[in-house]
């Protein structure tokens, strides 16, 4: 259990992770499948964002005399990208769903299967 | 050595086709054409620079392993196929209704082209990462391009199950780093621990995320739909092209010893259920996309038991699949409709082309097709691993049935007497056709050379 507790926050990411993987492969809406999409990136940045917060780490450049907590910069410049390209894909993701919904008159996959 | 060529391989695209959407309707393919030629340049001209060294530039003069570094070698080499397939593709397209080369069509196709430059010369994880991303939702937007019913659906669940495999690739990606504190792609070999499962979780996790860009199977379902209802340049594109770049994600994966059994099954599964869905479609996209579900398992047999071979392949397959969706949509384009029947009568150079393209995929020597397929075939049989050279040449057989039945129902069936007489396809779409069976057939003759320089 205590390895566990320690990795409580990479714990909570994981959970978020298969939350939103469920989502994307169990509901049956097109939209909500897409929400758990954003769920499941959320839960990366947040993987990799809380990666970079050591406890006891040092600063590389200002050295052991700068007064901790530290977080290393490169995670957050790696999640800043990382957001920016989740929209760049909802956005897209959104106004695909808007011309299956003009096509068809539904975003249920059970609707969509019988008017393909 | 290094060269501000190699930054300019994935700028003059992206700059190309940021431009593009300012221009009028006229002058877009033309423009889009000069571009991708420009790119082609640029490409030929760093695959000859590798003869010496290969070729690695420091973004921003920070150096690497803490700025971010390009590094063109012989993988890189891919963008020689990615830059002549684009670039034959648009005019190609400005022939067929489908509005491809629209302003913002072709805008997508170069953006795309530059995203595939990228991730080929992209030598840390992240930015790989970045251009991963590039250039699948420039995927996604080229198959929505098509405006056939359902192609939207089609365009959304591929970009469902691409961005589930670029999440786990994400989430690898942190995890290589937190392991390694490193992101650039040879320091990460050299820090890498020795086993544990966070190590295993990254190498899995990226090639779980990379299969399923290639479409392994079953992790295929995605692609048939998709490239089989986007236009039949962009198919050319996405099937020659797009699904090569899980592949070259997997060869760049470090580690990748540790899945090498996994690697070998799921290859072989592939390649034979691949090969059977192609044998029951009816509709020629369908099959050729099922056909490269087959070829994609090969490759993935064959990073495993060896990877010259499986790059030797995926550079040719590029070509010779191009070459067939690009003779596919020729037929559909004349006969009006996805009933091609009997279309190949009056079009004898376009069947001609198509039946050259599939001895190619099928792997008939001297074509492309072969040196690679047979590298994989001697690497398993020198691996001890018969039974799946056994299956790798069952595989061609099927597949070999498959394009011969295609070759009749354009050549010899009767066409639907609701058809007018159809005549050989334009010349905009007809070079482009023969420029790719050419180099399917002629880089076969060459093949013991060319394995050579791919294997240095």
């Amino acid at each position: 259990m205590t390895p566990l507790l320690e990795n409580l926050d990479y714990a909570a990411t994981v959970v978020l992770l298969l939350i939103g993987l469920w989502t994307v492969l169990a509901d049956s809406n097109l939209l909500k499948k897409l929400m758990g999409l954003n769920i499941m990136e959320t839960a990366v940045f947040a993987f990799i964002v809380t990666s970079g917060m050591i406890e006891g780490g040092a600063a590389p450049i200002l050295g052991p005399d700068a007064a901790p907590p530290f977080m290393a910069p490169i995670p957050h410049a790696l999640v800043l990208t990382g957001i920016v390209v989740a929209v760049s894909t909802t956005a897209l993701a959104l106004a695909l769903l808007l011309r299956v919904h003009r096509e068809f008159g539904t975003l249920e996959i059970d609707e969509l299967r019988k008017r393909w | 050595m290094t060269t501000h060529w190699l930054p300019a391989l994935v700028a003059i695209p992206i700059a190309g086709g940021v431009l593009v959407p300012t221009m009028s309707r006229r002058w877009a393919p033309a423009w889009g054409f000069g571009v991708l030629i420009a790119t082609l340049g640029v490409a030929l001209f760093l695959t000859g620079l590798l003869r010496e060294d290969t070729v690695s530039y420091a973004v921003g003069g920070w150096p690497p392993p803490y700025g971010i570094e390009l590094r063109f070698d012989v993988l890189s080499t891919f963008a020689v196929p990615i830059a002549l397939v684009a670039a034959l593709a648009v005019p190609f397209a400005t022939h067929s209704n489908e509005p491809v080369t629209t302003p913002e069509g072709v805008a997508v196709i170069l953006v795309g082209t530059g995203g595939m430059m990228g991730f080929v010369v992209a030598a840390d994880f992240f930015t790989l990462f970045v251009f991963l991303e590039v250039l699948s939702i420039s995927a996604y937007g080229m198959v929505a391009m098509s405006e056939e019913r359902g192609a939207g659906l089609a365009a959304f669940r591929y970009l469902l199950m691409g961005t589930v495999a670029s999440i786990v690739i994400l989430l690898s990606v942190g995890l290589l780093y937190t392991l390694t504190g490193s992101l650039n792609m040879a320091d990460v070999g050299q820090r890498l621990p020795d086993g544990g499962l966070p190590l295993h979780l990254a190498i899995g996790g990226l090639a779980a995320g990379f299969l399923l860009k290639a479409a392994v199977f079953p992790l295929h379902v995605w692609l048939p739909d998709a490239h089989a209802t986007a236009p039949s340049a962009v198919s050319a594109i996405l099937s020659g092209l797009i699904v090569k770049m899980g592949i070259i994600g997997l060869l760049r994966t470090p580690g990748l010893e540790h899945l090498h059994e996994l690697l070998i099954w799921v290859g072989a599964a592939s390649l034979l259920a691949g090969a059977l869905f192609a044998l029951v479609q009816d509709d020629l996209k369908r099959m050729l996309a099922y056909s490269t579900v087959s070829n994609i398992g090969l490759v993935v047999l064959g990073l495993a038991v060896d990877r010259t071979g499986a790059t030797v392949h995926i550079l040719n397959h590029a070509i010779i699949k191009a070459s067939l969706f690009l003779a596919a949509g020729a037929f559909i384009h004349r006969a009006g409709s996805r009933r091609i029947e009997g279309t190949g009568r009056s079009m004898p150079l376009t069947t001609s082309a198509f039946a050259v393209g599939g001895i190619a995929a099928i792997g008939i020597p001297p074509t492309g097709g072969f040196t690679g397929k047979w590298m994989i075939v001697l690497g398993a049989l020198e691996a001890g691993r018969w039974g799946f050279a056994v299956m790798i040449l069952l595989g061609a057989v099927i597949l070999a049935l498959c394009y011969a039945r295609f070759v009749v129902v354009v050549a010899f069936r009767p066409s639907p007497a609701d058809r007018e007489g159809t005549s050989e396809a334009p010349l905009v779409m007809l070079v482009p056709i023969f420029v790719l069976a050419a180099l399917s057939v002629g880089v076969g003759i060459i093949g013991g050379p060319f394995a050579a320089f791919v294997g240095k």
